[in-house]
C-alpha cells in the first residue's frame, strides 16, 4: 500500500486512484491534415520508459479530478503530483538530456 | 416550503434502508431521514456565483478543500475546486434547483437534484472510529479530522463522502443508494464484533 498526494484533497490511499498513461500529450491542431501515420501516432503510441514518467492520474474515489504525476516506473516512487495545466516539475538531479519527453 | 410539504416529501421518498437503526457496544448506526440534496458545479472564482449560492442558502461557501459548513437547515460540503454538495431540510429539490439555475451562469454551471441518489448513515459512539478504521486507512483522528471536515474516500468497496459531525464520536457517511445495503452490511458486521 502506498499513499498518493492528490493536489486537491491531500494524502490518500492508492486504491482511490487510477492511472491513465502518459501525460502532456496535446491533441494536434488541424487533424484533417494529418496522415494516417501521424494520427495513429497521436492515438496509439506512447512512451514506455523504465524510470521517470509523467503520467495522468484521476482521483476516482475522491474528488474525481484529473492531475499529473511524475513517477519512477521501476521503484513506484512518486516525486510530484501537480494540477493539469501546471508546468512539469523537474527533479534537481535530472539532466536535461535524460528528461523524459 | 411548509413543514407539511417536507413531511410529504419525506414520506414519498422511501430510502433504501428505511431509516434502519443498529446498536452495539458504544456504537449506534442509523440511516438519516431524507432531505433535499443538490450537486452544484460552478466557477467559484466568480463572485456572482458565490453570492448567488450564499443568498439562497444563507451560508458562506466551504471553498477550502475537505470542509463543510452548515446552518440550521442547510449544509454545504466541498467536493472539489468547482463542486459543492448542498443538503437542505427546508427547501424542496425543485425550488432549490430552479433557484440555483436561475442565478448561475448557464453553460458554466450545473445544478443536479441528487436527493434520491444518495443516502446518509450516521456512525456514532465511542467505537465509531474503530468501525471506520475497519474499512479505510483514512485517518479520522480528531487532531486531523475534526468537526467541519469532510472527505470523499473509499470505504470497503464503496465511495463515500465522510464528514465529521462531532470530533472522534460522530460521523456521517453519504453513500449511493445502490451501495447502501452493502455499506450497511459492512458496518453492522463490524459493529457486531464489538
Ligand atoms: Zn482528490
Amino acid at each position: 500500500m502506498f499513499i498518493i498526494n492528490c493536489p486537491y484533497c491531500g494524502a490518500r490511499d492508492q486504491t482511490e486512484f487510477s492511472c491513465h498513461g502518459e501525460a502532456h500529450i496535446a491533441r494536434p491542431e488541424e487533424t484533417e491534415k494529418l496522415t494516417d501515420e501521424q494520427w495513429g501516432d497521436y492515438i496509439f503510441f506512447r512512451q514506455n520508459p523504465k524510470g521517470l514518467h509523467y503520467e495522468r492520474w484521476v482521483h476516482s474515489h475522491g474528488c474525481r479530478r484529473w492531475f499529473n504525476a511524475l513517477r519512477n516506473t521501476v521503484t513506484d516512487e512518486i516525486f510530484a503530483t501537480y494540477k493539469v495545466g501546471e508546468a512539469r516539475p523537474v527533479l534537481p538531479e535530472q539532466n536535461a538530456g535524460e528528461a523524459p519527453s | 416550503m411548509a413543514d407539511s410539504e417536507i413531511q410529504q416529501l419525506a414520506d414519498a421518498m422511501q430510502t433504501p434502508l428505511n431509516g434502519i437503526k443498529f446498536q452495539s457496544t458504544n456504537l449506534t448506526l442509523q440511516e438519516q431521514p431524507p432531505c433535499t440534496r443538490v450537486n452544484i458545479r460552478a466557477d467559484f472564482s466568480d463572485d456572482k456565483a458565490v453570492a448567488a449560492i450564499k443568498s439562497l442558502t444563507g451560508i458562506s461557501l466551504p471553498l477550502d478543500s475537505n470542509t463543510w459548513v452548515s446552518s440550521a437547515d442547510q449544509t454545504l460540503f466541498w467536493l472539489g475546486p468547482d463542486e459543492l454538495m448542498l443538503y437542505s431540510t427546508s427547501i424542496s429539490p425543485l425550488d432549490l434547483v430552479s433557484g440555483l439555475r436561475d442565478n448561475l451562469v448557464p453553460g458554466k454551471s450545473a445544478v443536479v437534484d441528487v436527493s434520491d441518489y444518495y443516502t446518509v448513515i450516521r456512525v456514532s459512539g465511542d467505537n465509531a472510529r474503530q468501525v471506520l478504521a475497519s474499512g479505510t486507512p483514512f485517518d479520522v483522528h480528531p487532531k486531523v479530522f475534526g468537526e467541519g471536515q469532510c472527505a470523499q474516500i473509499r470505504f470497503g468497496n464503496a465511495s463515500i463522502l465522510l464528514s465529521c459531525q462531532q470530533g472522534a464520536r460522530e460521523y456521517d457517511l453519504q453513500v449511493r443508494w445502490s451501495f447502501a445495503e452493502y455499506l450497511w452490511g459492512y458496518l453492522t458486521k463490524v459493529g457486531g464484533y464489538l
